[in-house]
């Protein structure tokens, strides 16, 4: 094709509409694959719950108005909640009596959690999530993952790998 | 307490509840064929058995029988998964290109196809200016085959 054939015209119009489509669609490499959605509760009132624990007590979130939570979603098939537990239990002996702590049994059978949970020790409540209805009410795409919520029962802040003491310590001294 | 109340309030089903177990189990695979299950790969919830979308399908379920809407569903689960929770993304923000582009390249496509008509269509009949040398040519070559001279 001669120079003096090219329609510019074409050419133009067709860069106007591939260029933007090309843009978008390239943009899309720079995304992960594998990462996970973020939370948009974050903020937001945390969804109400009333759960039973593992040996058989009740409580609901909304009796707990005014006390700090922390919530944390584990199992004890999951390799990294057993490297978070030692740090939540010396977070829940440091903020006793002004933080509420509860682990939330997730994906798990009662008996092995039970058993975990005299293993490895337990200084809060456990609770049991039929169905995972309270773990989906909160966004939890898997274990472990910690959420905190403030007095006036808005989630403040979540993390989804294990935390360490330090950052339970960082993340509870900005609600208290 | 203010805040609780208000999300409780904000959520009232808006929908008849479902009570028919055939009618419930349908629209729940319904809904949950619409969104990606968060720990797949390209998968969706209705499809995936893995307790994530185990619990969501739960989540469906309990909604439906409640009476919420398909929206209110959805709803909460962007909420909780922002859109990325949805398979067929929402035609908002740089998504609108990707819907229209079918529409444009069609377009362009028509607009090429046209301007190469027409350009052919002068060259065989002489209208729209001078032609290139090599243009004459083959006009005078075809036109002897048509003896059309």
């Amino acid at each position: 094709m001669s120079a003096e054939r090219v329609n510019w015209w074409v050419l133009g119009l067709g860069a106007l509409v591939c260029l933007p489509l090309v843009w978008v669609l390239a943009s899309g490499f720079g995304k992960d694959p594998h990462a996970l959605p973020e939370n948009s509760l974050r903020g937001k009132a945390a969804p109400d719950w009333t759960l039973s624990s593992l040996d058989g007590q009740e409580t609901a979130l909304s009796e707990l108005v005014g006390t700090p939570v922390v919530l944390n979603f584990w199992a004890s098939w999951c390799r990294p909640c057993l490297s978070e537990h030692p740090n939540l239990l010396e977070a829940a002996e440091r903020y006793k009596g002004r933080v509420a702590f509860f682990g939330v049994a997730y994906d798990d059978d009662r008996n092995s959690a039970l058993k975990w949970l005299a293993t490895h020790g337990s200084r809060y409540p456990n609770l049991w999530d039929p169905g995972h209805l309270t773990a989906v009410d909160y966004g939890v795409t898997g274990v472990p993952e910690t959420y905190f919520i403030d007095r006036a029962g808005r989630i403040a802040d979540k993390v989804a790998v294990p935390l360490s003491f330090p950052q339970i310590v960082e993340k509870l001294e900005a609600m208290l | 307490m203010i805040a609780l109340i208000a999300l409780a309030l904000a959520a009232e089903p808006a929908c008849t509840p479902l009570d028919d177990d055939q009618a419930v189990t349908e629209r729940t695979l319904e809904l949950a064929a619409g969104l990606r299950c968060p720990v797949c790969q390209g998968m969706s919830v209705a499809a995936s058995s893995t307790e994530v979308a185990v619990g969501m399908k739960n989540q469906i379920e309990k909604m439906v029988r409640e009476g919420y809407c398909e929206e209110q569903i959805i709803d909460y689960f962007i909420e909780r998964y922002t859109t990325w929770v949805l398979l067929e993304p929402p035609a908002e923000g740089s998504n609108v290109l990707i819907y229209l582009a079918p529409a444009l390249v069609l377009m362009l496509g028509l607009i090429v196809v046209a301007l190469q008509n027409r350009r052919r269509l002068a060259s065989v009949t002489g209208e729209g200016g001078p032609l290139l040398p090599d243009e004459a040519v083959l006009r005078q070559r075809l036109l002897d085959e048509l003896d059309l001279d």
